[in-house]
């Protein structure tokens, strides 16, 4: 155990030899630690401000490792056992990195290579202890320790401030210059003040020998030379310690209005730090002060309008100016609208501010502050839509939150306080500072959040191919494409010539009348569709939800069940009321393949009737549980049956191909539907009868089908003798008993059996898949599949397009999930679809996944290779 | 077994990095799996029933750091490999099976929310299930020369027979007629849907033209739907994993308790009587929550005669067949096969071959077992973390020898059985890292 004390004594006499050298760096934070003042133990939790640029390897965790600059702004010994914060060049972002994932640091500033980084910071951050790594620590710790304290001060001064900070402000007070006050320095006049001027001014803590915004008269300031490049300027600033030529350039900028946009940014960060140090400690020890906080909270806003476009900058002053506000501001800055602005590890400030202010006083949290809270989370993830249409992405979720909260979200305060912890840009404070508010933190609080996610997510799910639109074709934010893409109640609200002009051509085309049928191609002609003799089924699609957002339908709508179609076809143009409709019921479904039927049958005596059709209407609409808005677009599709009936001898031909059962099938669904109003008159029977002559059954077999649908168990149980004629009331037709436990059907009172017409419905689905087939036109019939030519070669068992899609990703590590879902588009695939079955046929073949993560998507080129051999 | 062929780096880190946060590893269990032959064939055997299309149920005992989670997250694993999609959660007061306050709902978001397949082992795969039934259904249209649409109605058919499986077949159409029409709010609609998200029928019906939603009341029905859905879509069956059951037994309502088991005896009857087609289930919990005769599983007459132990089965002889799977506690033994394990994880792929020898095994047991006596083998978690931390400790520092080290393991007897919550996946949130003194 002897040998071991002595390394350790050994290692401390290097670590002290260590701390001599630090002393000759040109390091703020460590420099002139000689300063008097009494010796005392050192804290060792907690973040240190350490000031460095290193390069480092680092693997993060997920296992990627990557080469990054990092400016180092704090380092923690504790923290994930050692791990600093530091902006991250890569990233553009403050991270926290951890020591035990770093491959390998280089200091950028001397070249040196850090072989432990863990004692390099400890040493710049001043803390002294944790040098190495690994349990040799705590005791070699103990030692330095005691023989730190007893000739060598670590921290000397640290305390002064901060120990008598009123006594500190007063200080400070007598070398302010408030705003108005003229003075002169170096043969500079600068006029609007709102500087510390004069000498000996100790800073509001840690190890700097003096405020680095004083700004001390008798320094040389080299006139002739001033260095507005910022040439000479060291990372991290002051007054006292900058070159003539800098002081000279920065008093220049100060005399000059504060104002020239191309001043270098270091100088007005000097600036700043006196703005910063006045506002979070001198003015919180000065009640008698107080009333200057406005114009110094302004004159923040106005550098922040100059100089915001430097991130670093941007993102200190911000938060200054959110904090201030908040301390000195009236309303606690919840009139001035938060940023959506992404800041570092956290919620900004602002937002917890705010938000905690509005839940303490039991007020609803309004939309823009819930969304400043969601999108400030740092768990919040936001997909590209929200940040590509930030303007559409804020105004969708705004109106959602509305629909759903009204003014706003109340909650119940929880107990946990609010605490502050700021961290300044100016090296006076020596670390960050904590501000404790007696408000709810809402970094406590996850239930309302998830609801907030789950909103943002829809918001931008919804915006995803409008922001896809976007990406492919920027500039075209207005065409109305794009505006087709947005969500209705997006939409609704964007005019731009574009959507007047379709307007307009709509009423001049209806007229004053509710519907009108026209050719495709003047559609073709006024949506700029890619061919012009046919209106593609997307396309269709895209112009009907823009027409919604406008109050006009068109029929066939794809939507809806409609297809393709070519320029010499008709179409319907009408007015809706609503523009809520996104779906359909199966009602809505059933009520069209019936009138498609019945459309085909009447148009084989020679042309549908006036008759007919008002009476195809009126069963319909009578029976069946249809609402407004699918009343009206029922009439539309009918009156476009009307005018391009189906063509008999196609549709016969076609009615050959389906098997027997099928058009069994197809005429028990006509009864079914023609049954459901609980009668069935002569005129549908009639109707019928052609129906089962056009699918090639037995005229005969329908009466019998009719009887069936009466007495069949399965539609409805005969419990009670079967009324076939009513009396009176009803002089024609038959009566169909009424479900068991209610009164049977009569006349007038008119009562729908509610579950049969769901198992009809049930039916459906059945039914339009195989009429799907008989009722497209094959001049409208989509090409199988776009991209992929049919003879193209196929690989790993995939087909063609899988296969092409395979062969795009060869010869790439990874992928963004935008691109990846633009390949599978353009091969006409599903990306999810495509994920799943591209690492299913690479387990098949290698045993391994092929494509991995959300975004991006990794490659395994090692499986990919024995996928395309 | 899965066979422990290659041992990626992505899982590799992703094994240390959970047993450095004190939790059950979500993906290569199988590299880290001591023993228990048995009980993993034994859940082979029903996976492979339910990919034939057959039904299985398995509640999982054990006691506290027997291993549940690490057995549930294994099994999933397989059933993954063996082409099933998974779904798992933990029950908790706001998770159960029976609810009228939107708990019972709210599991079945949590499931659908952790569905997985073979190639999103992790969750979130529901979108990638729906878009392979499309993708397949396409590809089969293709093949015939006839329309998809008609081949998505025609697959669906299937469903709409089934108890709400109108709905679920019309909302699968919907997200394929949103793709083609380019809708994405109605894709994003139907996938909410599926998710359990709406939570008013007038929403569902104005978003997806739909008369029902997922509610507490038919959670279980859509369970099956979901089975019969991924079947359709290619996938082998659907294998439902719920760890905590021991929530069930706190419910401190007996009316609430006796719903919630109702529940339970629905899906074992289903699932024995083989009416449940391509669905498993297993459920992990402690034994007062099956043998507690006031509150537990054994408080259910019905549930009890059909649980109970094979009479025959005692001590030594185990009875695989029923539906109770009791994992016995990690023995010394175990504990030993496993650290090595471990450190040849760790050694994997040209890190640091070998950091601590057999010898050195031994010795860190021994020292473990000074410091919190035999609870270090029967409550593993704490004893896993420190050697894993050790081992990182020898590999940054090639001079230090795991002798110098071993004694410094600092490890605290752990406390809270039972309800000790699952951590989230917090990176890195495991301060107790540097806690070695000298």
């Amino acid at each position: 155990m002897s040998e071991f004390a002595i390394v350790i004594i050994i290692a401390g006499a290097v670590l002290l030899w260590l701390l001599s050298q630090t002393r000759e760096r040109p390091q703020p934070r460590t420099a002139k630690r000689e300063r008097s003042g009494t010796g005392h133990v050192v804290d060792r939790t907690g973040p240190r401000n350490v000031r460095a640029i290193l390069s480092l390897t680092y693997t993060d965790a997920e296992g990627q490792t990557t080469l990054r600059t990092v400016r180092v702004e704090s380092f923690d010994a504790t923290r994930y056992g050692g791990s600093f914060v530091g902006h991250c060049e890569l990233r553009g972002d403050s991270r926290t990195f951890r020591i035990d994932r770093v491959q390998s640091a280089v200091d950028t500033s001397t070249g040196e290579e850090i072989h432990d980084l863990r004692a390099y910071l400890s040493r710049l951050s001043g803390l002294t202890q944790r040098i190495g790594s690994g349990p040799i620590d705590d005791d070699l710790n103990d030692l330095l320790r005691t023989t730190v304290s007893l000739d060598r001060h670590p921290r000397p001064d640290r305390h002064r401030a901060q120990e008598r900070p009123e006594e500190s402000a007063k200080l400070a007070d007598r070398c302010w210059t408030p705003a108005g006050r003229i003075i002169t320095v170096g043969g500079y006049r600068i006029e609007q003040g709102m500087l510390y001027i004069g000498k000996d001014l100790p800073p509001v803590g840690g190890w700097h020998p003096a405020e680095p915004a004083l700004i001390d008269p008798s320094l040389p300031v080299a006139r002739h030379s001033p260095a507005r490049e910022g040439g000479g300027m060291p990372y991290w600033p002051s007054y006292g310690s900058i070159p003539a030529e800098c002081r000279a350039a920065y008093l220049e900028w100060l005399s000059t209005g504060r104002s020239d946009p191309h001043a270098y940014i270091g100088y007005v960060f000097l600036y700043f730090y006196g703005l910063e140090r006045r506002l979070l400690f001198d003015l919180r020890h000065l009640p008698d002060r107080q009333g200057e906080a406005s114009a110094l909270i302004d004159e923040v806003d106005r550098l922040l309008s100059i100089y915001g476009e430097n991130r670093s900058f941007r993102q200190y002053g911000s938060a200054l100016l959110h904090l201030a506000r908040a301390l000195w501001s009236e309303a606690g800055g919840l009139n001035h609208p938060p940023s959506t602005e992404r800041r570092g590890g956290e919620i900004p400030i602002e937002v917890r501010l705010a938000v905690g202010r509005l839940i303490a006083a039991g007020k609803p949290i309004p939309a823009e502050w819930a969304l400043a809270w969601v999108a400030g989370h740092p768990e919040t993830r936001l997909r590209t839509p929200s940040q590509r249409c930030a303007k559409e992405f804020r105004e969708l979720f705004l109106h959602r939150f509305n629909v759903m909260f009204g003014e706003g979200m109340v909650l119940k305060p929880n107990k946990r306080r609010l605490r502050i912890s700021h961290k300044p840009a100016s090296a006076s404070f020596g670390g960050p500072v904590d501000i404790h508010f007696d408000l709810p933190d809402i970094t406590g609080i996850s239930a309302p959040l998830r609801l907030l996610r789950e909103l943002a997510e829809t918001a931008s799910s919804e915006l995803e191919s409008y922001s896809r639109f976007i990406g492919r074709n920027p500039g075209e934010a207005d065409s109305l494409q794009a505006l087709a893409l947005l969500p209705p109640e997006l939409a609704a609200s964007r005019e731009s010539p574009e959507t007047l002009r379709l307007r307009e051509w709509f009423e001049q085309t209806l007229s004053g009348r509710d519907w009108v049928v026209t050719t495709v191609s003047h559609l073709i002609a006024l949506w700029q569709c890619e061919r012009d003799d046919r209106i593609r089924k997307d396309e269709l699609g895209s112009l009907a939800r823009m027409l919604d957002s406008i109050g006009y339908g068109i029929e066939p709508d794809p939507r809806f069940g409609g297809s393709a179609l070519s320029a010499d076809q008709k179409i319907v143009l009408f007015r809706v009321e609503s523009r809520s409709l996104s779906a359909v019921s199966p009602t809505y479904h059933a009520a069209t393949l019936l009138l498609h039927l019945a459309a085909a049958v009447a148009a084989s005596d020679g042309e549908i009737s006036e008759e007919e059709e008002r009476h195809l209407e009126g069963h319909l609409e009578r029976s069946m549980d249809l609402t407004q808005t699918e009343v009206i677009r029922l009439r539309a599709h009918l009156q476009w049956l009307v005018a391009s009936p189906p063509k008999l001898t196609r549709l016969k031909r076609r009615v050959e191909e389906i098997d027997e059962r099928s058009r069994h099938q197809i005429a028990h669904f006509a009864v079914a539907i023609a049954g459901a109003d609980g009668v069935i008159d002569p005129e549908e029977v009639k109707i019928l009868t052609k129906i089962y002559q056009l699918l090639g059954l037995d005229p005969d077999q329908a009466y019998g089908d009719i009887h069936s649908l009466r007495t069949d168990s399965r539609w409805h149980p005969a419990d009670q003798p079967v009324t076939v004629r009513p009396p009176e009331s009803h002089p024609i037709g038959y009566a169909i008993p009424g479900h068991h436990d209610r009164t049977p059907a009569s006349g007038s009172g008119f009562q729908l059996d509610m579950e049969r017409i769901e198992r009809t419905l049930a039916e459906t689905a059945v039914v339009s898949s195989v009429l799907a087939e008989v009722f497209v036109d094959d001049a409208a019939l989509e090409p199988v599949s776009s991209g992929a030519p049919q003879d193209a070669t196929t690989t790993a068992d995939l087909d063609a397009p899988h296969s092409q899609l395979l062969l795009a990703l060869k010869a790439r590590a990874e992928i963004s999930r935008e691109d990846f879902e633009k390949l599978a588009e353009e091969l006409n695939l599903l990306p999810d679809g495509a994920f799943e079955a591209l690492n299913e046929a690479a387990f098949e073949r290698a045993g391994l996944p092929l494509l991995e993560g959300e975004d991006p998507i990794e490659i395994d080129l090692e499986t990919l290779g024995v996928l395309t051999e | 077994m899965t066979t422990t062929a290659a041992l990626r780096p992505r899982v590799r880190n992703a094994i240390l990095q959970s047993l450095r946060a004190g939790v059950t590893p979500r993906v290569g269990q199988a590299h880290i799996q001591v023993g228990r032959a048995n009980e993993v064939r034994a859940l082979l055997t029903d996976i492979e029933r339910i990919a034939d299309g057959g039904s299985a149920i398995r509640f999982v005992i054990g006691e506290y750091g027997s291993g549940k989670t690490f057995f549930l997250n294994l099994v999933r694993a397989i059933a993954l490999e063996k082409k099933l999609v998974t779904a798992h959660a933990d029950l908790n007061p706001d998770r159960r099976l029976h609810a009228s306050g939107g708990q019972a709902r709210s599991l079945y978001q949590e499931l659908m929310r952790n569905a997985s397949t073979r190639s999103k082992p992790d969750g979130g795969a529901l979108q990638s299930i729906i878009e392979r039934f499309v993708t397949r259904a396409r590809s089969e249209a293709t093949d015939r020369g006839v329309a998809a649409d008609a081949v998505i109605h025609e697959r669906l058919a299937a469903l709409a027979e089934m108890l709400g499986g109108y709905d679920f077949a019309e909302v699968v159409a919907g997200y394929w007629r949103g793709h083609e029409s380019g809708d994405d709010a109605l894709k994003a609609n139907a996938v909410r849907w599926l998710r359990g998200e709406f939570s008013t029928k007038t929403d569902a019906r104005n978003a997806l033209g739909v008369r029902t939603i997922v509610d507490d009341s038919n959670v279980y029905d859509h369970l099956k739907l979901m089975a019969r859905f991924v079947q359709l879509a290619g996938y082998s069956g659907f294998f439902v994993c719920l760890d905590e059951l021991v929530n069930l037994y706190k419910l401190p309502s007996a009316r609430a308790r006796g719903a919630n088991y109702e529940q339970l005896l629905r899906i074992l009857n289903d699932t024995l009587q083989g009416s449940a087609v391509g669905l498993g289930f297993v459920f992990g919990g402690t034994p007062e929550f099956l043998l507690d005769t006031r509150k537990g599983l054994y408080s259910y007459e019905a549930l009890q005669s059909r649980l109970a132990q094979n009479r025959f089965a005692t001590g030594e002889i185990v009875d695989l067949k029923g539906p109770v799977i009791n994992l016995p506690n990690l023995s010394p033994e175990d504990l030993f096969v496993l650290l090595g394990k471990i450190r040849d994880v760790y050694a994997a792929e040209g890190h640091a071959t070998r950091l601590v020898s057999d010898d050195g095994l031994r010795a860190f047991m021994q020292h473990c077992s000074q410091r919190v006596g035999d609870a270090y083998f029967r409550t593993p978690r704490n004893t896993i973390k420190e050697f894993v931390n050790l081992l990182a400790v020898l590999e940054q520092n090639s001079e230090v020898d795991w002798e110098q080290l071993i004694g410094t393991a600092d490890l605290a007897e752990e406390s809270n059985p039972d309800l000790a919550p699952l951590e989230e996946d917090v990176e890195g949130d495991d301060d107790e890292l540097a806690s070695f003194q000298l």
